[in-house]
Parts: C-alpha cells; sequence; structure tokens
C-alpha cells in the first residue's frame, strides 16, 4: 500500500518536472520561430519594423480574414478580374476571436490577429500532447513542425489553421475521454471555422463505437442499444450548427444561404470527382511536357496523396476516427479543385499528429528532420512572403 | 461487461430545439432570395459571367480606348459583363461571351459599331467563329485565321439598337455582346476552355454622323483609325446593312 502511494508520488513529481518540457515546450518553440522568422526577415529586406514583417507575412487569405474582421461580409460580388469573388467564401468564427481581440485590446486586426494565431497555435500543441500516447520525441516533431516548419507561417499569420487545429486536437482528445456532447459543441465551432469541420460528425460516431468495442462491447451491442445514445445524437445533432448560423446569416445577408458554397467559382471550383481532379492535377505538367520542375499543380496533387496515404496509416492503425475525418478532409476540398491541397493537407492534425508518430519512431530520421524543417522554414519564407502560389 | 447507456431527457430537448432550428435552415436553403443573374452565374452555372453594377454611361460617337493611358473615353461604364478590366492589352473576355451595355438616348438612325480585337489563336488552328450579337440579334460574324488583328466595322440597323428597351429614364438600352467558341473541354478548374477575345478600342456612333467623326477628330492611336470607316465607304454599308434586320454573316479578314 505505501510502496503504490509512493509510486503515485513520485509519478506525479515526475509529471511536475515534465510541465515545462509538454506545456513550455510549445511556448519557447514560437517564440524562437518568431524570432528566427523576423531575422530572416530583417536580413532579406533590411527593414526592422516589427509591424511591417507581420504585414509582409500576411498574404492571400490572410488578406480576406483580416478584412473579414475589419468590414464583416461583403455585398455584391464584384473582386477579382472576373468580378465575381468576394469574401462569402470565408467561415466566420476565426475573423469573430480577431475582431473580439481588437475590441478588448484595442491592438489593429493584423497585429492582434498575428498574436491570437500564435498562441491558438500553442493551445493547439499543448491540448494535443494526449493525442501522443506519451510519445514525447513525436509530440517534439509536431511542436517544431508547427512553429519552426516549412508551413510556420500559416501558423503565426491570420489564417484558420491555427484554430482548426486547436479545435480538431480538442475534440479528438474529448473523443478519446468520451465526452461526446462536449466533442460535439467542438465540433459546432470546427464547422463554424471551415466546412470540413461538419466530418467531425462522422469522427464522433466512428469513435463512440471504437470506443463501445474497447469497453468491451460487441459490434451489435452497439447498434442495439444505440437508441439510447442520445449523448451521441445530442454531439452529432451540435456539429452542423456552426456551418447553420452562418448559412442563416448569408441567407439575410445575400438571400443565398449557400452562397459560401456557390461563391467558390470565383475560386474555379465546382464539385466533380476528386480522383478524376487529382488524376489531372497529376499529369498535368508532364502533359505540357514539364519534366524538369515541380509545378504547383503537381505539388497539389502529392500533399493530396500524402494526406489519402497518412489517413490510410491511421486506418491501419486503428485510429478509424482520424482516419475517416483526414480523408475526407482532402477528398472534400479535392473534389472542387486541387488548389491549395498544401494547406488543407496541413490543417488536419490528425495527419500531422500521426506523421509525426511515423517519423519520431526512428531516432535518425528524427534528427534528420529537425535541421531539414529549419532550413525549409528559413529559404521558404522569401517564397511565401513573395506570395507564391506554391505555398497557398 | 458491455457498457450501460442510460438516456438523458435534456439531450432529446436540445435535439429538438436543433431540429427545430434545422428545419429553419433547410427553409432558407431550399428557398434562396437572389436576383436572376446570380441564380444562373452562382447556382445554376447556366451564365458564364457575372454582370457588373455600371451606369452604361456612354457619349455616343466617342472613341473608348481600352488601353489606360490611351486618349478616348476612359470611363469604365459599360463593361458590363464577360470582360476583365482594361489592362495594357486591351480587354480580355473569359466565359462563353463578354457583354457591354451602353444606356443612352439613340437618335433614329442606324448605328456603326467599330472596333480592333484581337484572338488567342493562330493560323495553325482551325478558324474561330466570334457572333457579334446585338441585343440578342446577330449582326455579324468575326472570323479569326490567325492572331492578327481584326477590325470590326458593322451597321447596326435602328429597329435593333432600340431592341433593348429604354431604363427607368427613357434612356434606350443597347447590349453588345461577342459570343466566342469553346475551344478545349473544361480544365482543372471545371470551367470550359474557351476563345480570348481581345478589345484594345471600340467606338458606337450613329452612321450619319460616323463619317463627320473621323473628319473632324484625330484618332486615337493607333488601332481606332482602321476600323473607322471612311466616308465613301459608309453609305454602301449602311444601305446593304440597313436593308435588312436578320442576321447577316460577313466574314472580316485580319488586317
Amino acid at each position: 500500500m505505501d510502496e503504490s502511494l509512493a509510486q503515485e508520488k513520485a509519478a506525479t513529481r515526475r509529471w511536475t518536472w515534465r510541465i515545462p518540457g509538454y506545456v513550455l515546450l510549445p511556448f519557447y518553440l514560437m517564440l524562437v520561430g518568431i524570432g528566427l522568422r523576423y531575422a530572416v526577415y530583417v536580413r532579406n529586406t533590411g527593414h526592422w519594423g516589427f509591424t511591417d514583417y507581420l504585414r509582409a507575412l500576411c498574404v492571400y487569405d490572410c488578406n480576406a480574414y483580416e478584412r473579414l474582421a475589419l468590414n464583416g461580409y461583403e455585398g455584391r460580388p464584384s473582386g477579382f478580374d472576373k468580378g465575381d469573388a468576394n469574401n462569402w467564401a470565408f467561415f466566420p468564427f476565426y475573423s469573430i476571436m480577431v475582431w473580439a481581440i481588437n475590441r478588448i485590446t484595442g491592438l489593429s486586426m493584423l497585429v492582434g490577429g498575428s498574436i491570437l494565431t500564435c498562441l491558438l497555435t500553442v493551445w493547439a500543441a499543448i491540448i494535443s500532447w494526449p493525442l501522443f500516447d506519451k510519445k514525447f520525441r513525436p509530440y517534439f516533431l509536431f511542436c517544431f513542425f508547427l512553429f519552426l516548419g516549412p508551413f510556420s507561417y500559416y501558423f503565426s499569420t491570420l489564417y484558420t489553421e491555427a484554430l482548426f487545429i486547436l479545435l480538431t486536437a480538442a475534440g479528438f482528445v474529448l473523443l478519446k475521454q468520451r465526452d461526446y456532447v462536449t466533442a460535439g459543441v467542438t465540433g459546432a465551432l470546427m464547422s463554424a471555422t471551415r466546412s470540413t469541420g461538419l466530418l467531425f460528425a462522422a469522427a464522433i460516431l466512428i469513435a463512440a463505437f471504437q470506443n463501445h468495442l474497447k469497453d468491451g462491447g460487441s459490434a451489435g451491442g452497439f447498434l442495439r442499444t444505440l437508441w439510447k445514445r442520445t449523448d451521441l445524437l445530442l454531439a452529432v445533432a451540435l456539429v452542423p450548427v456552426g456551418i447553420s448560423i452562418f448559412a442563416i446569416y448569408l441567407w439575410f445577408h445575400s438571400g443565398d444561404a449557400l452562397a459560401f458554397v456557390h461563391i467558390q467559382r470565383a475560386w474555379g471550383r465546382a464539385f466533380s470527382d476528386p480522383f478524376n481532379n487529382l488524376w489531372l492535377t497529376l499529369k498535368l505538367q508532364f502533359d505540357n511536357k514539364n519534366y524538369s520542375t515541380i509545378s504547383t499543380d503537381l505539388a497539389f496533387g502529392l500533399a493530396a496523396i500524402v494526406g489519402i496515404v497518412l489517413s490510410g496509416v491511421m486506418a491501419w492503425k486503428g485510429k478509424w476516427d482520424w482516419a475517416i475525418f483526414s480523408l475526407f478532409g482532402v477528398l472534400l476540398p479535392l473534389s472542387t479543385n486541387a488548389y491549395s491541397m498544401l494547406r488543407f493537407v496541413v490543417g488536419l492534425a490528425p495527419v500531422l499528429i500521426t506523421a509525426s508518430l511515423l517519423a519520431g519512431r526512428w531516432k535518425w530520421l528524427f534528427y534528420l528532420l529537425l535541421p531539414a524543417m529549419l532550413i525549409l522554414d528559413v529559404l521558404l519564407l522569401p517564397t511565401w512572403i513573395g506570395r507564391s502560389y506554391y505555398l497557398m | 461487461m458491455p457498457p450501460i447507456y442510460r438516456p438523458r431527457a435534456w439531450h432529446l430537448i436540445v435535439v429538438a430545439l436543433i431540429a427545430i432550428f434545422d428545419l429553419g435552415v433547410l427553409y432558407v436553403v431550399l428557398f434562396p432570395r437572389v436576383s436572376d443573374d446570380y441564380r444562373a452565374y452562382y447556382i445554376e452555372r447556366s451564365a458564364s459571367c457575372f454582370p457588373r453594377v455600371i451606369s452604361g454611361y456612354y457619349p455616343l460617337g466617342e472613341p473608348i480606348s481600352f488601353i489606360p493611358g490611351r486618349s478616348g473615353f476612359k470611363h469604365d461604364s459599360i463593361r458590363w459583363c464577360g470582360f476583365m478590366p482594361p489592362s495594357n492589352t486591351g480587354v480580355r473576355s473569359f466565359g462563353d461571351y463578354g457583354i457591354f451595355r451602353i444606356v443612352t438616348k439613340l437618335p433614329d438612325d442606324d448605328l456603326l459599331l467599330t472596333f480592333s480585337s484581337w484572338a488567342n489563336t493562330d493560323s495553325s488552328k482551325p478558324e474561330r467563329d466570334v457572333d457579334v450579337v446585338v441585343n440578342g440579334e446577330n449582326v455579324e460574324t468575326l472570323v479569326f485565321k490567325s492572331a492578327r488583328r481584326v477590325n470590326g466595322k458593322i451597321v447596326i440597323p435602328e429597329q435593333i439598337a432600340k431592341l433593348g428597351g429604354e431604363d427607368a429614364h427613357g434612356n434606350n438600352i443597347i447590349e453588345i455582346k461577342f459570343v466566342v467558341p469553346r475551344t478545349a473541354p473544361p480544365g482543372l478548374n471545371s470551367e470550359p476552355i474557351t476563345l480570348q477575345l481581345r478589345l484594345e478600342a471600340m467606338r458606337l456612333a450613329p452612321l450619319s454622323q460616323a463619317a463627320n467623326l473621323v473628319a473632324a477628330e484625330d484618332p486615337p492611336k493607333p488601332d481606332l483609325s482602321e476600323p473607322t470607316p471612311r466616308a465613301s465607304e459608309t453609305p454602301q454599308k449602311q444601305e446593304a446593312d440597313s436593308s435588312s434586320a436578320s442576321p447577316s454573316s460577313s466574314k472580316l479578314d485580319g488586317a
């Protein structure tokens, strides 16, 4: 009895000592990442202004989220050369948070939004720790990727990736803890952040089924007791609430509840076979006799393949809730176009966590990836600031 | 030991409230309150462009230059649908057609439409026909055989010019539509690939004044000089074209 108590105390002490490692690590890495990228910016441009640096990082959709926070949703579409675009495609939750920060602190949308994104990423990293099954090396890799990896700018400027990863990680942790209703609330926030948040409803059902099996139940028993599962019913019903509120708002604002879907025509997006889209994307540059470089289309196609393969790995590992969420998180945007697939894949928390768990298995790969990611972070920053379609 | 679940009443109450809310969502999804042009472009995808909000103001007879910095009428007030903004190469069409919409008081006279145009084609490709449709009536078919310029010079009979109706202020509405052919199946963005028409300059003038206009002013350089009709040609063309309101199909060679 005394021995077990002593062991428990030792474990608690160990945990206490590890808190700086698990909890503060993301924070330290965030500070290092910001410092590094700012130094690269100063080195490349000669400008010392920190706000100028934040402005330089804010390219493409960042401007849309900033304008959304500043002015809300626009009226009749008139943007782009074709005059058919506006900001109805951008989901509101993230910009509402930026607007709230601005109201509370008085910071500009750009500065407040950038700080918010960084802190959301830190929070996402901390909250995702239980998903790593106490494996520190993959966790370190995951944090390193977020703050010092080749796509770190998504997590330090006004983009929704940080918030979406935070909500996704929180949702899967809650599913692991069998707290389905709270997971459903998280899903509602996810669907107010991105359309792919809707997919979390499927993840809830799958996780509940897997948890039922883990708890000693059978597949038949799960179906037989499903009518009693009011918690699941509520959880699944909660997920679309976020996107539904957005749809209602758009109906009052524009007359079209599905304006966020229809406006995608301005970006050349229309629903079709995702695998055909993938095939067209992959072969396009070879059709054009380009065998020497990797075009943006090929890069997007390869990113989609990585996302699909890692979803397969999740399924193989028995994490079907992650797998289905990630697979359709790739296929849904891919069904409209392969454009921006890099960003969509990087924005899927289970994909990043699975990749980290895989790469973290081998020490040599772990130590190889750290400098590789750091170098890419430094090299790609000017490319990002230069508004490269590659990284968009 | 299989887990035991207990249904909760408050879960069901919240689900019922969400279901009522979802019915409202279903209603707004099924019944959009949108304009016809929005529905055609975004929902049904039957239109290939979404109209801009423009005044349509254009002083008849003024040369329009679509290239910033060149002389001519500069207000971007008639580019309505299917043409990208003016640039150093003029305005470029996208989609199946591009439309200019002019709102003005029309004289009791035929009109002369002149313009200089190019298309993204060359002599190795098949001939590409571009229909010029005014107020729904085909008035001309341009043929692009190469990458060279094609100067349009089209007489629009008075009765066709006035087919477009009037606005609330009694001004006539003229829609000049350039219908381009599809040249390839849809690409990665699901939109059909069409011939791209490029216009650098355009003028719409009453036919009787067209000759005087040419004589009176120094035309914007360099492109309106060629499409502007010579005085000696005007009466013949006018006579020929105004004799029939039915669509004509004369082929213009590259200049």
